[in-house]
C-alpha cells in the first residue's frame, strides 16, 4: 500500500532518535522491541482503514519519546545516588589524608618558635591549607550524609502521608478536594522558605567561623613569620586575635547546635507522625463515623 | 497506586499466565507507549515481570518481537495491590486476547 512505506520510515526514525538517549546497552534492545512492534501495528487488520493503523504506528514510535525519558530518569536517580556515593568516598578519602599531612607538618611548623626560615613559613602554609582543606572535605561527607537523609526521609514521610490521604479519604476525587495543588504548592512553598531560611543562618554562622578562625591563624602565627623582626603588635592586637578565636569557636559550638536541634526536631516530628493514627474516613453526611 | 498501574495489572491478571506483547498491552489497557514501557521496565526491575524474545517471529519476514509475562510473585503483588482499590474505582481493562497459547 501507498501508506505503509513512509508510515514506517517516519515511525522506525522517531524511534531512532529516541532510542539516542538510552544508554548504549539499552538501546539496540529497545530499539529491536519497538521496531518489532511497530512492524505489528502497521500489519494489525483489525484496525480499519488503514490510514488508522498508520496514525497508530507513528503515535508509537512519538510517544517512546517520552518513554525514553521516564527509563533514562529511573536510571538517572540511580546514577546520581552512586555519583554521591563516589564524591563522599572521594572527599572522606581527601579528608583523610589531608589530616594525616596536617598531623605530619604539624611539629614542623612548631619549630617557628625558633626558626624563621622560608621553609617553616612554607611549612606552616601547607599546614593552614591541609587543615582547611581536611574540614572542607569533612564538611562535604557530612553535607552529601546529611542531604542523603534528610531526602530520604522526606521522601518517606511524603510518601506515607500520600498513603493515608488516599486510605483515610477514599482516593483521588476526595484528594483533590482534600487540598489541591495550590495547597500543596502553598504548603512546599512554605516549607523550603523555612528551610532556606535555616539553611542561610547556617551558611552564615560557617562563614563567620571561618573568617574569624582564618584572621585568628593569620595574625598569630603568619604575620610573625612573614615580618619575624617587627616588634610584637601589643596587647591589643593578642585581645583581638583571642576574640576572634572565641567568636569562631563559638559560631561552630551554634552550627554543631542548628545541626542537633534540627536533626532532633525532625525526627521527633516523623516519629509523631509514625504513631498518629491515619484520619478515619468520613461518611456522606460528612461525619466520622461512631 | 496509580490509575495507569492499575489497569496495567488488570490487564495482566486477566490471564495471569498468559504472554503479552507490548502493543497487545497498549490495546487491552489502553495506555500510551510513553507510560506503557517505564512501567513495564520498573516492574521487571521489581522481578514481577520477565520478558522474553519470541525465538521466531510468528509471521515470516516480520522481526521477532518481545513478550512479558507476570511471575508468580509478581501475580500475587498483583492481587494484594488491587485488592486494596475499591471494587467500584477499579479500572476495567478492555478484552485483551493475551498471548497464552500462542507463541
Amino acid at each position: 500500500m501507498t501508506g505503509r512505506g513512509p508510515a514506517l520510515r517516519l515511525a522506525s526514525a522517531l524511534i531512532g532518535r529516541a532510542c539516542r538517549r538510552l544508554p548504549e546497552g539499552a538501546r539496540e534492545d529497545r530499539r529491536r522491541e519497538w521496531e518489532a512492534e511497530l512492524a505489528a501495528i502497521l500489519d494489525d487488520r483489525a484496525t480499519r482503514p488503514p490510514i488508522r493503523r498508520y496514525a497508530r504506528a507513528v503515535r508509537f514510535a512519538a510517544g517512546q519519546r517520552r518513554a525514553v525519558r521516564r527509563l533514562t530518569r529511573l536510571t538517572g536517580v540511580r546514577r546520581l545516588r552512586a555519583v554521591t556515593v563516589r564524591a563522599a568516598v572521594v572527599a572522606a578519602a581527601a579528608a583523610a589524608v589531608l589530616f594525616i599531612t596536617a598531623i605530619a607538618l604539624s611539629p614542623a611548623a612548631s619549630h617557628a618558635e625558633y626558626d624563621s626560615s622560608p621553609i617553616v613559613a612554607a611549612d606552616i602554609w601547607a599546614l593552614f591549607l591541609a587543615v582547611w582543606a581536611a574540614l572542607a572535605c569533612t564538611a562535604l561527607v557530612t553535607g552529601l550524609g546529611l542531604a542523603s537523609t534528610v531526602g530520604w526521609f522526606w521522601n518517606r514521610n511524603r510518601n506515607r502521608n500520600r498513603k493515608r490521604r488516599r486510605a483515610g479519604t477514599g482516593g483521588r476525587g476526595a484528594r483533590a478536594g482534600w487540598g489541591g495543588a495550590g495547597h500543596r504548592l502553598a504548603q512546599a512553598t512554605r516549607l523550603a522558605w523555612r528551610k532556606a531560611r535555616t539553611a542561610r543562618g547556617a551558611a552564615a554562622i560557617f562563614v563567620t567561623a571561618v573568617v574569624c578562625f582564618t584572621a585568628t591563624l593569620t595574625a598569630t602565627v603568619v604575620v610573625p613569620q612573614l615580618a619575624p623582626d617587627e616588634p610584637s603588635p601589643g596587647p591589643l592586637f593578642g585581645l583581638l586575635a583571642f576574640a576572634g578565636m572565641v567568636t569562631g569557636l563559638a559560631c561552630l559550638t551554634l552550627l554543631a547546635g542548628l545541626a542537633v536541634t534540627g536533626t532532633a526536631t525532625w525526627l521527633w516530628r516523623l516519629a509523631r507522625h509514625a504513631t498518629r493514627p491515619p484520619p478515619r474516613p468520613k461518611n456522606h453526611t460528612g461525619q466520622q463515623p461512631g | 497506586m496509580t490509575r495507569p498501574l492499575e489497569r496495567l495489572l488488570c490487564t495482566l491478571l486477566a490471564d495471569p499466565a498468559g504472554r503479552w506483547h507490548g502493543y497487545e498491552l497498549m490495546k487491552a489497557a489502553k495506555l500510551a507507549s510513553g507510560t506503557l514501557y517505564p512501567m513495564l521496565a520498573r516492574l521487571q526491575e521489581q522481578g514481577l515481570v520477565t520478558s522474553e524474545w519470541e525465538p521466531a517471529p510468528a509471521v515470516a519476514g516480520r522481526p521477532p518481537r518481545k513478550y512479558y509475562r507476570l511471575t508468580g510473585e509478581g501475580a500475587r503483588v498483583a492481587r494484594r495491590l488491587l485488592a486494596r482499590v475499591p471494587r467500584q474505582a477499579r479500572a476495567r481493562p478492555a478484552p485483551g486476547p493475551g498471548l497464552a497459547g500462542s507463541s
